[in-house]
């Protein structure tokens, strides 16, 4: 199969391109995205939330080439023979790109593991590292303007159906490009989620961004998982059912829904001071029942 | 033809002419899950393949 715009071969079908042309296309979709949703400037200090794998240090690379200025904050759960191989690619990656990288983890934060938390038995992995993840990554990038997050095509659009299936309305609204502003959380953004996983493989191995490309040993039990694999055996017969899925939230959001959501008012937790939307925050919460059970 | 499947960690060997997409058929894989890649350069779903060629399949799904 030959590229599309020359006579090199084509290495990948979706859209039908050579190396340098698909490298162009992924450029230019994420800057045209930056744009259309005005995710972030020149001038702008961005934070990325980078787990190490190829999604976030894709990001990295896309963002630095598209002449943007980016530090890193890697949150390490504590899983192992997962996390610490893609922990070691991300250090070296950052230090070759000569980008500062902050580091905290959930033994920081609650003094365990997320692999001890989960020995207990006691605790949904996908619901803990969510809760947890989200108050470090807040709680850290209070010094910068945006925290972009690697969420790609995929991610996108098993969260509206995820939501769509549960009946999660309210958290409906929290998807797509960009989160409403507050005083209390950092504006998170999300660049590539017009561009699919198998495209940002393709990308990542084309610019020779090593990371062990594995998959998190908690999401196979996930429901998150299970409406992957749906999604994936679409798309496999009908190409552009993820991208479909995503253009029709967005309408929905612009056009019906966004007028009926009510935001809830946040106050401060009383315990770690952070902003919550009850006394005390999901994670104060969710460290205490964890200490409990392991002290 | 060597094939090594890298979700599973496993490695194969068997007779095989046909297109990308046939292999993948024959492996009861998704293409939309992976990148085929032989001698080391990423190959499309209708590329021809022949007894010789060395295969990878990588995973596309990573991360949580």
């Amino acid at each position: 199969m030959k590229c599309e715009k020359c006579e090199n071969k084509a290495i990948i079908g979706n859209p039908i391109l050579c190396s340098e042309h698909f490298e162009e296309y992924i450029l230019k979709t994420v800057q045209d995205t930056i744009t259309q949703f005005n995710l972030f400037t020149k001038e702008t200090k961005i934070c990325v939330a980078v787990s190490g794998g190829k999604d976030s240090l894709a990001l990295i690379d896309i963002l630095i080439r598209l002449g943007y200025s980016v530090e890193g904050l890697f949150v390490n759960e504590g899983i192992s023979n997962y996390r610490e191989y893609s922990n070691e690619d991300l250090e070296k990656f950052m230090r070759k790109n000569k980008l500062l990288l902050r580091t905290t983890s959930f033994q920081d934060l609650v003094g365990h593991s997320l692999d001890e938390i989960m020995n207990t038995e006691k605790f949904h992995a996908c619901s803990v590292c969510g809760t947890l993840r989200r108050y470090l990554l807040n709680k850290f990038s209070k010094e910068y303007d945006v925290i972009a997050t690697g969420h790609n095509l995929d991610d996108e659009a098993q969260t509206v159906l995820i939501n769509l299936a549960r009946g999660n309305t309210d958290l409906m609204f929290r998807g797509g490009p960009k989160s409403k502003p507050t005083n209390q959380f950092t504006q998170k953004v999300k660049p590539l989620i017009f561009v699919s996983e198998k495209q940002l493989l393709t990308y990542a191995i084309i610019r020779k961004i090593k990371t062990g490309f594995e998959e998190c040993p908690y999401a196979q039990t996930s429901y998150r998982a299970h409406l992957r694999d749906l999604l994936n055996e679409e798309e496999s017969k009908n190409p552009s059912t993820k991208l479909n899925i995503l253009k029709s939230y967005l309408n929905l959001e612009k056009n019906i829904i966004k007028c009926d959501v009510k935001e809830k008012e946040l106050c401060v937790c009383s315990v770690c001071g952070e902003a919550s939307q009850e006394g005390i925050c999901k994670a104060c919460k969710l460290k205490e029942e964890i200490i409990n059970l392991l002290h | 033809m060597k094939i090594y499947i890298e979700r599973n960690k496993e490695n194969k060997e068997f007779d095989f002419k046909g297109s990308v997409q046939d292999l993948l058929d024959t492996l009861n894989i998704l293409s939309e899950t992976v990148l085929v890649v032989k001698n080391g350069t990423i190959i499309t779903e209708d590329e021809e393949l022949i007894n010789d060629d060395e295969i990878k399949i990588l995973s596309v799904v990573s991360g949580g």
